[in-house]
């Protein structure tokens, strides 16, 4: 039971249904808006289809539970798959079977056996052997080469000369598979990099781990904060659930820098953070230059502005020109505003239906609640603000009150977007790894080479097999094989 | 009134020439395909070549012109700036195939797609060619640089594997049709009266294209250079992918949001990893290595132009669900 449950999680068929439905979910994401609202959903696919495709959860597709189990599933394969090869793989490096006949057997439908026969000894033909593979295939790993053939006896291995095997009693080995006798070479290239598709398996697994630890402890949010406002909270973008930040974050100021033709060049904030009332860092950011602090990134994600809905009213007393006898407004239409000059209060208010070339709107002066001036008519006056360069009105009230209309007031925002990380080290990590494994796996491919010479009855003609065995079945190594062997065989003849 | 970009200032002129040369190389291309007349190959090719000398040159003519208005970035930024330059890593790509494997057959069809490519960077109407005078603050990286290059080297290696792919098809099935055609004759079947007419009235031209079939490289090879183009494209789309997601932890705050875009790239990236895998596995042919390959190249274009053209509004400035319009 256990075996053949291991034997599913291993199966590459299993882990390409997985792939494929991976990307089939992922394009029904592509297909259907994600994260709109349920009143867009209502309206693009009406109530029937909105109801059937938010049960089946192709609304928030990359969070049901379908595709973080596929997901999941994922990584179990990739992690069982690569436990059941690895122990083979590892032992393949470092003590790699050397038997002939064995690697005939296990390997004949990408192997290349050819035989041929020759007049000179067994030395000498091995000799050459070392010299024609070794340009492709480096030194031996092993070399066994005996003076006396005929009488050389299996299990007798003094004349074994490893030369590069980290097992040092391999020699001693009671494993017939690897009981070599006669005379042989054998090559082994780039046997090491066998391990990297696990490599690269370990690299899928660690990103895949990063991304499920970032989901599960991470999060990103954002918010708008005003120019000169402090926040603590920010909403979560998966549901716009608040979130309580460790550090109380002010703007101090927002810009939009624009190009000569109107478009934005750049979007930058000035941010304070602020920690137990202390000013910690001030830092402008901006489109790919965020600030992080505490483990927490906030980055520029967006600006704007809020609807301008306050006037900027400047009250005066003309009869004293004192400092304290001049005060700035932000009036909201309808409210009541103390202006304390004269202890004077009043409301700021349009017309409902102002008559043609008139101004619009107007103030009324309030005592003990009740209005009583009428309505107090701007005049433009010549001058223009210094900032915006905007028409100033001008209304009288009782010789000695000016109000001066200077504009509309807007509240510039800044959109951050605001993070906590603890996953993407973890992700980057991972990518390298995969990225390194992927090369390794794809540029450097294993290939094994045995040469045996053995001898017939009468010793003059020896018979010499080379049997090579690549890791992947290409045309050009087998094109290799067959120019080599020709070298070879002209050499031996 | 026909929209063509071919401006000297900022450098589509040598591309539309380039244009130009590679549909004549094509055509040389095309006549080797029925004549197998070696000459018509080596001009081709030496057409290709100096096509891809040109478009090199107006590279460097792009990129100084951006420079000079004030871009300190690389003009690899709008649809015609990634045509041209999807045209320019194709034709690298099948020079050093050519190169590598004496690849002449796979040259009409190489050319074919960059033709493709140059032809719908310089005629259709969304795809121009100025380069103006600023860009949106989130480009303003060199991350893009890399992030781009990358992923063309993919996208190219990913053509290449798919103009192989056809290759091994028409001459695995050719093959297979030639050794059916023997076993007929030998059970000497009755064979359609109009297939008899076509096949003599066809017979030069059916006989030029064995020919061409012959000349091609046998389908292990084929089968060899599919495999290698592709991983060569895998490693690049995945080193892309990467660096897209680093930058976009950078800009936005986040290295994966879902977009189709990235959903897009995943899915060919899963693609080709599906391609990778069924290899290992036993019972998965050649032919069917070459079909994913095919196919696979389908995703990639409906990722790098369906998903622009088709779903709107991404890698945009404010990244999805940031501010609420107030
Ligand atoms: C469902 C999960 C997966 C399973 C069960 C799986 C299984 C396997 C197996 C059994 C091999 C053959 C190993 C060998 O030749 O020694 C392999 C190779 C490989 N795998 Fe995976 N794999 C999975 C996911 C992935 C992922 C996500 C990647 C990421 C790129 C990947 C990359 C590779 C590479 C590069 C190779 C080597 C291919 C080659 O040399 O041609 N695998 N995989």
């Amino acid at each position: 039971m256990l075996s053949k449950l291991n034997k599913f999680f291993s199966s590459i068929k299993l882990a390409i249904i997985l792939f494929i439905l991976i990307a089939a979910v992922s394009i029904i994401g592509t297909v259907i808006d994600q994260g709109d609202t349920i009143a867009q959903y209502k309206i693009i696919y009406g109530n029937t289809v909105f109801h059937i495709l938010y049960w089946l959860g192709f609304l928030n597709i990359y969070n049901s539970w379908y595709f973080v189990g596929l997901a999941a599933l994922l990584i179990l394969t990739m992690i069982i798959s690569s436990a059941n090869k690895l122990p083979n793989i590892i032992k393949n490096i470092v003590d790699p079977n050397t038997s002939f006949d064995y690697a005939l057997k296990k390997n004949s439908y990408k192997a290349k056996y050819i035989t041929m026969q020759s007049s000179k000894s067994p030395s000498e033909i091995l000799n050459f052997a070392e010299k024609t593979f070794g340009k492709k295939f480096g030194k031996p790993v092993l070399k066994n080469i005996g003076e006396n053939i005929n009488h050389f006896k299996s299990g007798e291995n003094e004349k074994v000369q490893k030369i590069s095997s980290k097992n040092g009693d391999a020699s001693n080995n009671a494993d017939n598979k690897k009981n070599n006798s006669g005379n042989f070479l054998f090559f082994s290239k780039n046997s090491i990099f066998r391990i990297s598709p696990n490599i690269a398996h370990l690299g899928a697994i660690v990103i895949l781990a990063g991304v499920f630890l970032g989901v599960t402890l991470g999060y990103r949010s954002y918010t708008n904060i005003k120019v000169g406002q402090t926040v603590q909270h920010s909403y979560l973008l998966k549901n716009n659930n608040p979130v309580l930040l460790p550090f109380k974050i002010k703007l101090d100021n927002y810009v939009t820098k624009y190009y000569k033709n109107g478009m934005p060049k750049a979007y930058i904030s000035t941010l304070t953070i602020i920690k137990k009332h202390i000013t910690i860092l001030t830092k402008s950011i901006r489109v790919n230059h965020p600030l992080t602090y505490d483990g927490i990134t906030v980055y520029q994600a967006s600006y704007g502005h809020y609807k301008p809905n306050a006037a900027q009213i400047l009250v005066l007393n003309l009869k004293n020109s004192n400092k304290n006898n001049k005060r700035l407004i932000y009036a909201v239409p309808g409210k009541i505003y103390n202006s304390k000059i004269n202890n004077i209060k009043f409301s700021f208010n349009f017309f409902k239906h102002p008559a043609k070339d008139q101004i619009p709107f107007y103030i009324s002066v309030i005592k003990n609640d009740k209005t009583v001036s009428s309505p107090l008519v701007f005049q433009e006056l010549p001058y223009r603000t210094k900032k915006g360069n905007m028409p100033l009105f001008f209304a009288k009230y009782n010789d000695n009150i000016a109000f001066i209309f200077a504009g509309i007031k807007t509240y510039y925002y800044s959109g951050v977007e605001i993070t906590k990380n603890v996953d993407t080290d973890i992700v980057w990590i991972g990518s390298a790894i995969l990225i390194f494994a992927l090369f390794f796996s794809f540029f450097f491919n294993q290939q094994s080479l045995w040469v045996r010479v053995t001898s017939s009855e009468n010793e003059k003609i020896n018979k010499v097999e080379i049997l090579s065995v690549p890791h992947k079945k290409f045309a050009s190594f087998y094109s290799m094989m067959d120019r080599l062997t020709e070298i070879l065989k002209k050499q031996i003849l | 009134m026909i929209h063509m970009n071919a401006s000297i200032l900022d450098g589509s002129f040598y591309f539309t020439i380039s244009l130009l040369m590679i549909i004549i190389s094509f055509i040389g291309y095309f006549i080797y395909m029925f004549t197998t007349n070696k000459l018509a190959s080596t001009a081709s090719f030496v057409i290709v070549l100096a096509a891809f000398a040109l478009q090199t040159f107006a590279f460097i003519i792009r990129w100084r012109y951006s420079y000079q208005i004030g871009i300190y970035i690389p003009p690899l930024i709008d649809l015609y700036d990634s045509l041209v330059f999807f045209a320019y890593v194709i034709l690298f790509g099948f020079i050093l195939l050519k190169l590598f494997y004496n690849f002449n057959s796979l040259g009409f069809i190489m050319t074919f797609i960059s033709i493709c490519a140059l032809g719908f960077a310089t005629f259709y109407p969304l795809s121009t060619s100025t380069i103006e005078p600023y860009i949106i603050p989130a480009l303003k990286s060199y991350w893009l640089l890399y992030h781009i290059i990358s992923l063309f080297l993919a996208y190219g290696a990913f053509a290449a594997a798919f103009g192989i792919g056809i290759l091994f098809l028409i001459k695995y099935n050719q093959t297979n049709k030639y050794n059916k055609d023997k076993d007929v004759k030998q059970s000497s079947k009755k064979i359609n009266p109009i297939k008899k007419i076509a096949s003599v009235i066809f017979y030069p031209f059916i006989l030029l294209y064995k020919q061409f079939i012959l000349l091609s490289p046998s389908i292990d090879i084929l089968d060899e250079a599919i495999y290698k183009v592709v991983v060569f494209g895998f490693l690049f789309l995945s080193i892309g992918i990467v660096i897209g997601a680093a930058w976009a932890d950078n800009a936005w705050g986040g290295y994966w949001s879902w977009d189709p875009k990235e959903t897009w790239s995943l899915i060919t990236w899963i693609t080709y990893a599906v391609f990778i895998h069924a290899r290992l596995t036993k019972g998965w042919n050649e032919k069917k290595m070459a079909w994913i390959a095919v196919i696979g190249f389908i995703v990639v274009i409906c990722t790098y132009l369906g998903v622009d053209l088709l779903i709107p509004g991404l890698h945009s400035y404010i990244s999805p669900g940031a501010a609420p319009v107030l």
